[in-house]
């Protein structure tokens, strides 16, 4: 729910205050995958790494269209998604980069336990 | 409303993998293998896609120059009436490198014809045009504002600089600027680029209040950008009326030297093609600086035609290694995204392009200066009639002294084809006359509207005799019937009698014609171009003349 809810948060929060997404909507991406890897199991983070983009560039199409479905039509649509994918890669990239410093601190604090 | 439908679905996903994470029992059967491939694959399909496109663009628009003087002019920009786009083209006479540092001399001689000192010119913006790009397609509209049109000049923030030659607000900003205290602790190249976006926002903020339309966008070339760009690009073919000459002196001359016909130059010869002022006069008033800006109409025409004969506008790769090559020379507004102007690019590059050139109330010298007198009201009224938004108060194209009379030397093959104004909406068009006037008749007016776009209706004479020409409509017919009303002057009316979806013309008494109609424009009357029946400097360049390559004088 975290993973999902927290970037909808914030991409509703970057609709109001503005045209496209913004910070708001990159912190509450990165927060919520993070949270995802720190609550889910090791078989789990597979999904949270892979879910990660799919959902940046989903709630992104959605909540855009959403606040501005009507500027997007036929080609506008087109240049739309190309600048979505654009503004997506670095949020997406940071969230992954999130999950996977999770992973490892887990991983690394799980090898201590089971040794130490 | 879409987020409400997101969110259960998001949800149920994100259970599931809470509920499989925490039982541990996912993995067991083939199809949540399988299930688990499928979505990995995606995701990190996803992830990887959006990084070589967002690769791509950082590659692409990394290492140009961005201004950010549209911000500054923005706030309080004359309104925009639809989604079209303005877009000013600044040609910066400035022979210096974008850090500010002189181009060396012998370069500046031998190449660019222009003088051998680097301060000549100053920062002069000889070059301005404003290209009106329609929401919904059709032409672009671009207009040539003459350099020395003698207008009150602002600086970015909109306080006034004074009267002076429009192409000076720029180098007046600059100079301002210089002296202020924002500029210390500036120095090089980072002061020169702080003084020019000076320059421009002065630039985009006289140019928008004096044809008092949005400027959303600028792009500028300086004489060394231009040449770089021409390099890339050349050959390029260009076509003339005449043989010209016009040797290089001492920062004056082009160092044209042309024959009539058509012309291949290279980047050095294309500069002199554009720069040309000196022996220049066609004779019928559009001397020097005018014929200079048919001129650059034309060869922006030229190199369109050009890149897309040689197929680069259509091959992503291609215009790829263009931009890499250009982008250095040019300067674009930060707001101007890559992928906006993907989606606005195939107007411009499609070569649907009509130029014309602003006009002027005559020669006056002015703080010992010969400058261009100009009423902006005047040319607000052209502008806006060029760029499609039907005007009440259409102007009544009073051809004055100094001016050209359009009618009697547009050019010859008349655009007939889309206008910006022609889209609007098909609606049908009644045509009573109560004129009695030679030539004039219910049935040609008819032809003519329909000639612009709209659905002929009945036509024949009028019930009653009113003087002047009324224009009036029924539900759902104001657009077309403001555009109707624009080519005769006069305001649209709404009315209880009209029909939805149509409009009523009858035509006054004291109707004798649509000047761009009369018989003495050659050809076909161009009713369906915008600017036809508009005062403007010299003939009008269409980029879909001639095949691509507009003659000009």
């Amino acid at each position: 729910m975290v993973a999902v809810g927290l970037p909808l948060v914030g991409a509703v929060i970057d609709e109001l205050s503005g045209p496209g997404m913004g910070l708001a909507f990159a912190v509450c991406a990165v927060l919520g995958t993070g949270l995802a890897a720190v609550l889910s199991t090791h078989r789990g983070w597979w999904w949270v790494l892979a879910a990660s983009p799919v959902i940046v560039l989903g709630v992104t199409a959605v909540a855009e269209l959403a606040a501005n479905g009507d500027k997007y039509q036929g080609k506008a649509l087109a240049t739309g998604g190309a600048k979505w994918v654009v503004h997506g890669f670095p949020v997406m990239a940071q969230a992954a980069a999130a999950a996977l410093l999770v992973i490892v601190v887990r991983v690394v604090r799980d090898r201590r336990r089971q040794h130490g | 409303m879409a987020d409400e439908r997101e969110r259960p679905a998001g949800g149920r996903a994100a259970n599931r993998k809470a509920q499989e994470a925490r039982t541990g029992r996912s993995g067991g059967s083939p199809l949540l293998i399988a299930g688990r491939v499928v979505a990995t694959t995606v995701g990190f399909a996803v992830f990887a896609a959006s990084g070589v496109v967002w690769y791509e663009y950082t590659s692409l628009t990394d290492g140009m120059t961005t201004s950010n003087a549209i911000s500054v002019t923005k706030k309080d920009a004359p309104k925009h009436l639809d989604n079209s786009v303005n877009l000013l083209l600044i040609g910066l006479d400035s022979r210096k490198n974008m850090d500010g540092s002189d181009l060396p001399p012998e370069f500046v001689q031998d190449e660019l014809h222009a003088g051998h000192s680097s301060d000549i010119g100053g920062y002069n913006t000889n070059s301005l045009i404003l290209l009106h790009i329609p929401a919904n397609g059709g032409k672009v509209q671009a207009i040539s504002i003459p350099r020395d049109d003698y207008v009150m000049t602002y600086n970015g923030d909109g306080s006034q600089q004074g009267m002076h030659k429009i192409k000076e607000a720029y180098g007046n900003a600059k100079d301002a600027f210089d002296r202020s205290s924002k500029a210390k602790g500036l120095k090089g190249a980072d002061l020169e680029k702080a003084g020019r976006d000076a320059g421009r926002a002065a630039t985009i903020r006289t140019v928008q209040t004096f044809v008092n339309q949005p400027v959303d966008h600028v792009a500028e070339v300086n004489l060394m950008g231009f040449y770089d760009i021409a390099k890339a690009v050349q050959p390029i073919q260009v076509c003339l009326t005449h043989d010209t000459k016009d040797p290089a002196m001492e920062g004056q001359g082009s160092g044209a030297d042309f024959k009539k016909g058509i012309n291949t130059l290279n980047a050095s010869q294309a500069l002199a093609f554009v720069r040309q002022r000196h022996n220049l006069d066609d004779g019928k008033g559009n001397t020097g600086d005018f014929a200079r800006t048919h001129r650059q109409q034309a060869f922006i025409s030229s190199v369109v035609h050009k890149l897309k004969q040689d197929g680069i506008i259509s091959d992503l790769g291609k215009l790829k290694d263009l931009f890499g090559v250009v982008q250095k020379d040019l300067v674009i507004d930060n707001e101007w995204n890559v992928l906006d102007f993907a989606q606005q690019a195939p107007a411009l590059t499609g070569g649907n392009v009509e130029f014309n050139t602003l006009t002027f109330d005559g020669f006056g010298t002015r703080n010992g200066q010969d400058v261009n007198l100009v009423t902006p009201s005047k040319i607000q009224k052209v502008v806006k009639q060029v760029f499609g938004y039907a005007d009440a108060a259409a102007p009544a194209a009073p051809a004055d002294g100094a001016t050209d009379a359009p009618t009697t030397e547009a050019p010859a093959p008349a655009p007939t084809a889309t206008t910006p104004a022609k889209a609007a909406s098909p609606a049908t068009v009644d045509v009573f006359n109560a004129s009695s006037a030679a030539g004039v008749s219910s049935s040609a007016e008819s032809k003519a509207l329909v000639a612009m776009g709209f659905k002929e209706g009945t036509s024949g004479p009028a019930h009653t005799k009113p003087k002047t020409t009324t224009v009036t409509y029924g539900k759902g017919a104001k657009e077309a019937a403001d555009q109707i009303a624009a080519r005769y002057g006069v305001t649209a009316t709404e009315s209880a009698t009209a029909a939805s979806d149509h409009v009523v013309v009858t035509l006054g008494s004291t109707f004798t014609g649509v000047a761009g109609d009369k018989p003495t424009t050659p050809g076909p009357a161009p009713t369906g171009d915008p600017a036809a029946n508009l005062p403007m400097q010299g003939p009008g360049v269409d980029a879909t003349s001639d095949g691509g390559i507009p003659c000009v004088f």
